[in-house]
């Protein structure tokens, strides 16, 4: 379904900064919403145009689960696919690229005209697409270590994409005994601690697509819920939208884990001890609500060594997701000449350390050879962890391995 | 017996700058690479109702603490 101009009859394009649709051709605006009488109807019935009031939490709150009162209405969407990697988007109301925004092949063709379950909210883009690019750029301006032919990627690959999400309302209580140490050296002790907590957490987010990795969509938050809308077509006109194939049942279990996680963080912080750790647990849930929603997503895909790399832009916030690859050369510099300079630096100080000690006999000697050895391994394993980090980073943000998720998500089913 | 301690003077300090010199190109390769590592905190999810503590106990009865690490090590 596309919203046309009423004078020209062209396709319309949401603008995020004036929050209105705009006519390419002619130059016309409209309001979003405009032509949808769905929405007019919602704000008749409840006497609300924005999820974000406390009281429409709260009235949701007592509703029972989950996927009754998923929103079933539908709509008709253009389906178009990828033949590199299999990835399908929706695309409303505006030309189809001929680049897949998952994997960066030039392989997208139009697929099938398909009925799509319909989102009940949706966060409309506020991050434009020149935004979006300019942080880009900036960030990787930023890096020292970014190699030149990444910091002027071609714009033309970048997508503003809506990637659906389910929206959990979870309530968490839990009783649980805790185990830490208070003081330190000769006066360290063991406490045990006891808790019992509870916690409602409104809004969080899981990934309803298999084309984007639970762990990239999990850095793409926060979004800010309280700024969504009821959904509407209008919003997505001009940018493209993910279809969902995750069912909230694969869903819960994510859900419910992330909650314990945050839980047991924010008991743990609540403890007055060190090394804090839970012992006993006896946790009770209950997910009190879902609901299908559209989250807003710049791609920006660029290729570097002939491979491609997909860095995400939160379309609300402009958080910008994702690594690149390292100027090795410049690295290896730098760590050779600084590390030269530095050993010379300290080379002195060593010899004054070592004769000293010779001096009254050399009795230190081993426990210092063992101490400097244990400082010198710490400080490398942190060093080429931080590299390791940065590594899994690129591998998340190399298009291929999206393609390569993709793929194997589809070999499971 | 001067030359050893030159030598190991010199072997020391390369072992330790160089392994310093990792770890901060290593931050600063983090920093200038890899962005939006964060993920969302629980401030983010409750904004109107934070965590409400029921019940807190700071000092847990010797009987007690021992009941729970039976059961955590029945669980291990």
């Amino acid at each position: 379904m596309i919203h046309k101009c009423t004078n020209c009859d062209s396709a319309l394009t949401y603008n995020p900064s004036i929050r209105l649709m705009e006519c390419m051709n002619c130059g016309s605006f409209y309001e979003v919403g405009q032509f949808s009488i769905e929405e007019e109807e919602f704000e008749q019935q409840t006497g609300t145009a924005s999820y974000g009031s406390t009281d429409m939490f709260q009235s949701d709150w007592d509703e029972p689960v989950c996927e009754e009162s998923v929103a079933q209405e539908q709509m008709e969407c253009n389906i178009y696919s990828c033949t590199a990697c299999g990835a399908e988007l929706a695309v409303n109301g505006v030309e189809a690229s001929t680049f897949c925004a998952y994997c960066g092949q030039p392989t997208i063709v139009f697929s099938r005209v398909s009925k799509e379950l319909k989102p009940k909210y949706i966060i409309p883009f506020q991050f434009e697409k020149d935004q979006a690019i300019g942080a880009i750029r900036e960030r990787l301006n930023k890096g020292f270590f970014v190699p030149k032919a990444i910091r002027d990627f071609e714009v033309e690959r970048v997508r503003g994409i809506y990637v659906p999400f389910w929206l959990y309302d979870v309530y968490y209580h839990d009783k649980q005994y805790l185990r830490g140490t208070v003081g330190s050296g000769k006066h360290k002790k063991t406490r045990y601690y006891y808790r019992e907590g509870e916690v409602s957490l409104n809004g969080m987010t899981a990934d309803a697509s298999r084309q984007l990795s639970d762990e990239s969509s999990q850095r793409l938050e926060p979004y800010d819920t309280r700024r969504m809308r009821p959904f509407d077509i209008g919003y997505m006109s001009g940018f493209y939208a993910d279809t969902y194939d995750v069912e909230t049942k694969e869903t819960d279990k994510i859900i419910i884990q992330r909650a314990r996680e945050l839980y047991d963080k924010e008991i743990k912080s609540n403890i007055p001890a060190s090394n804090v750790r839970v012992l006993t647990s006896d946790p009770e849930h209950r997910i009190n609500n879902v609901d299908y929603v559209m989250l807003p997503v710049w791609f920006l895909t660029f290729r570097h060594m002939n491979e491609p790399y997909t860095i995400l832009v939160n379309g609300q916030t402009g958080k910008i997701i994702g690594a690149v690859p390292i100027h090795k050369k410049k690295v290896a510099a730098i760590i050779l000449g600084a590390g030269a300079a530095l050993s010379a630096v300290l080379t002195p100080f060593m010899y004054m350390l070592i004769s000293s000690d010779f001096a009254d006999g050399g009795e230190n000697m081993l426990g210092f050879l063992f101490t400097a050895l244990f400082i010198s391994g710490m400080l490398y394993l942190f060093g080429w962890g931080n590299f390791a980090a940065v590594k899994k980073s690129i591998r998340l943000t190399k298009a291929s391995t999206m393609h390569r998720f993709v793929k194997n998500r589809q070999e499971e089913e | 017996m001067n030359i050893f301690i030159l030598m190991g003077s010199i072997l020391a300090s390369l072992i330790l700058g160089y392994a310093i010199t990792v770890l901060i190109v290593s931050i600063a390769v983090r920093k200038s690479n890899d962005s939006g590592n964060s993920t969302g905190s629980i401030s983010d999810y409750t904004k109107d109702c934070p965590l409400s503590i029921i019940e807190s106990r700071d000092r847990v009865s010797l009987p007690a603490q021992l009941s729970v690490l039976k059961n955590f090590l029945k669980e291990k």
